[in-house]
């Protein structure tokens, strides 16, 4: 099949995402980049359900279903005087199956978007700590693993519509420029709005006090 | 011109080459100043502008349409912001004192900072323009066409209104943020 022009355009993204990435790798080196490699493809298989995603929520809910029930008198029942008491487990159990699971079916998403979010945070702190040393090449190789597995991990994203909409043959310099720069402001938009939308427009405020803090904790001195 | 948000992105552009050559902790300053605009116009200007306008227009007997209203208000509360913004950047800045990062970590950091920084300036005017059912869209060149940004939005700038910084921070938070900034300034 011959190859279109947006299929240009993705290679040369993902060309360029794969370059950061090996070049991050080339200054970290091999062993943070590999413990990076792992946390990605852990935090990548918790944000799905059918992979680690629904082995998560079912945890979340027992843990939530055991601490209602110990909560609710089951604990009592148990050990109560005379031996466990059938009739109040019973009714605890009850009690805690009338207000269904924590998280209920079709609801997690969020919640496992934002916990990837949280083990990529986390995947790029701890990689920048490993001082461990071993080859450049090595790390740049790594490196350029992780920018492939970062790129296949948003690429529903990225390829939704076409990267670049299609120009007119006759578009001049400024209309591609325009065309360039809506782009380059969807990709960037693009995690805003998933965060806007998975947990809600306070995290913007939240965001930009985050973002104040970070820099007055640069400052050295 | 093109859509507002190609517009809205070129100044956050700007912002962000001003932050790589001036620096974070120049540019701190400058976020310290942006700070103090928000809050004023927000606190103030929101609170007072109308029943101030109110009575100066009696006096000078002036009835503009409310059209004619919307472009005044959007020019006057873009021109005070601009302003105070300009102050932050001209004469004796507000620089935060304490050693700079260099390499990779220097160049991230003014990245960062240039992008606050022209997120919340760039932002701040297109809501101002939204708030005003963009004024600024009513100039139009001599071939009928809009000097500025075509109307109406599209689906992505639908989104940005929502997120723009006035309209999700709450005006105390921007008090909040410039005692923080100042304090930090104070304890270098």
């Amino acid at each position: 099949m011959t190859p279109t022009m947006n299929d240009l355009q993705r290679a040369l993204v993902l060309l360029l995402v794969l370059g950061v990435f090996a070049y991050i790798g080339y200054r970290r080196g091999f062993w943070g980049e590999l413990l990076k490699l792992v946390m990605l493809i852990v935090g990548y298989a918790i944000s799905r359900t059918d992979l680690l995603g629904g082995w998560v929520i079912r945890i979340i809910n027992v843990t939530y279903f055991l601490i209602r029930f110990t909560l609710g008198g089951g604990l009592g029942a148990l050990f109560a005087e005379g031996g466990p008491s059938a009739e109040r487990l019973v009714s605890a159990f009850e009690a805690v199956g009338a207000r269904g699971p924590l998280i209920r079916a079709g609801q997690g998403e969020a919640l496992l978007f934002v916990l990837m979010l949280g083990l990529l945070i986390l995947a790029f702190v701890v990689a920048g700590r490993v001082k461990r040393k071993a080859s450049k090449i090595a790390g740049l190789l790594m490196g350029a693993v992780n920018g492939l597995v970062i790129a296949y991990i948003f690429r529903p994203y990225l390829s939704g519509t076409p990267l670049f909409p299609p120009m007119p043959e006759t578009a001049g310099t400024f209309e591609i420029v325009r065309t360039i720069l809506g782009t380059a402001l969807d990709v960037l938009v693009t995690p805003v709005r998933w965060l806007g939308t998975a947990v809600g427009l306070w995290i913007v405020p939240v965001l930009i006090v985050l973002v104040v803090l970070f820099l007055l904790r640069s400052l050295r001195g | 011109m093109g859509p507002i948000e190609v517009l809205w992105f070129a100044v956050v552009l700007f912002f962000i080459f001003v932050a790589l050559v001036r620096g974070y902790p120049r540019e701190l300053g400058v976020t310290t100043v942006i700070f103090a605009a928000l809050f004023l116009i927000h606190f103030f200007l929101g609170r007072y502008f109308d029943a101030l306008l109110r009575p100066l227009l009696n006096v000078l007997d002036i009835s503009p349409t409310a059209r004619g209203l919307e472009h005044f208000k959007a020019t006057f509360y873009s021109v005070v912001f601009l302003l105070i913004v300009f102050s932050g950047y001209a004469g004796q800045t507000f620089t935060f004192q304490g050693k700079e990062r260099k390499g990779t970590d220097g160049l991230m950091l003014n990245l960062l900072v240039g992008l606050l920084n022209g997120y919340l300036v760039a932002g701040t005017l297109w809501y101002f323009q939204h708030a005003f059912n963009y004024p600024i869209a009513d100039f139009k060149g001599p071939d009928g066409r809009p000097l500025f940004f075509t109307m109406p939005l599209s689906p992505l700038a639908t989104q940005l209104v929502k997120i723009l910084p006035p309209a999700v921070v709450p005006d105390i938070l921007w008090g909040g943020l410039l005692m923080l900034m100042l304090l930090a300034r104070v304890r270098r």
